[in-house]
């Protein structure tokens, strides 16, 4: 059994065992993170990926001022916020220009199929989750690591660097807007 | 009224309680190790790039060009004056017996 200090320190030294055993170690639950935020297979994969490959390359900027799993998950929530801002500023971008800029469509029906959801509850879940991507990036990414992921608010305001109560705001305001959006949703899709 | 809202998010809400976590495959490694070795590849000197190889071709084509024209222009009467002089000053258009 390997030692954190150690791990770290033969990943600084670009050791590929074990950088092998940290993707192992942490994968599913990278993957996890980000498709959860994304809702969509594909830019999780790519987005898990492109996790890795900055750890593997900023592992000397490791400070150690967290545990090693802690930093990793901070750059996968950071990675999919860029996304999914990309997303929206695209998206406003396809608003103005149609004809010029095309949309990520890819997430917009995957949420029917998010693994365990069950079958007589995928009509809800889908409404939730079309209601949740027309959140604010802050509020959306909130929302979905205490709701989807089952991460505590201290883990939460960890990751997403900012104090619980900040956290605790954010969803309070996030669960008011989602009433908004699923009144919204079922308004527009009767 | 109100009170059906809020039940209508709960509700809502606990239709995602029961999902599990998403996993990834057991080729991610696999897919993660393809990726960085290609990023790599494709970390090519800049001076073997086509845009700077073609733009260094067009630059030396157009420096010959360039050199040709000078040296048709500088073929003119004064080069052939400067050769006259230099031929009298060592008498080299003096015809001897040898």
């Amino acid at each position: 059994m390997i030692t954190e200090a150690e791990l770290i320190s033969r990943l600084q030294q670009k050791d590929e065992w074990s950088f092998q055993y940290l993707v192992n170690a942490h994968k599913d639950r990278v993957y996890a993170i980000v498709f959860n935020l994304l809702q969509d297979e594909h830019d999780a994969d790519d987005t898990a990926q492109e996790v890795f490959i900055q750890v593997y390359e900023s592992i000397h900027t490791f400070n150690q001022d967290s545990k090693l799993g802690t930093w990793i998950y901070r750059i996968a929530v950071r990675k999919a916020i860029d996304k999914l801002r990309s997303r929206k500023a695209r998206s406003r971008l396809h608003k103005i220009f149609p004809w010029w800029m095309p949309t990520e469509d890819g997430s917009k029906n995957s949420t029917a199929f998010h693994p365990g959801v069950i079958a007589e509850q995928k009509e809800k879940a889908a409404a939730l989750m079309v209601s949740v991507r027309k959140l604010p990036v802050n509020q959306q990414t909130a929302f979905t690591l205490i709701r989807l992921q089952g991460m505590s608010y201290e883990e939460t305001a960890s990751l997403m660097k900012m104090s619980v109560k900040a956290v605790e705001s954010l969803i309070s305001r996030a669960k008011t807007n989602l009433q908004k959006n699923l009144e919204n949703y079922y308004t527009t899709h009767k | 009224m109100k009170r059906e809202k809020n039940i209508s998010l709960e509700e809502h809400l606990r239709s995602i309680d029961s999902s599990i976590q998403p996993v990834t495959d057991d080729f991610f490694y696999t897919r993660l190790k393809g990726r960085m070795q290609q990023k790599h590849e494709f970390v090519v000197p800049f001076f073997t790039k086509p845009a700077f190889a073609i733009s260094s071709l067009l630059v030396m084509l157009l420096v010959n060009i360039i050199v040709l024209n000078k040296q048709q222009s500088t073929d003119t009467p004064k080069n052939q004056s400067q050769i006259e002089l230099f031929g009298k000053e060592y008498d080299l258009f003096i015809s001897t017996p040898y």
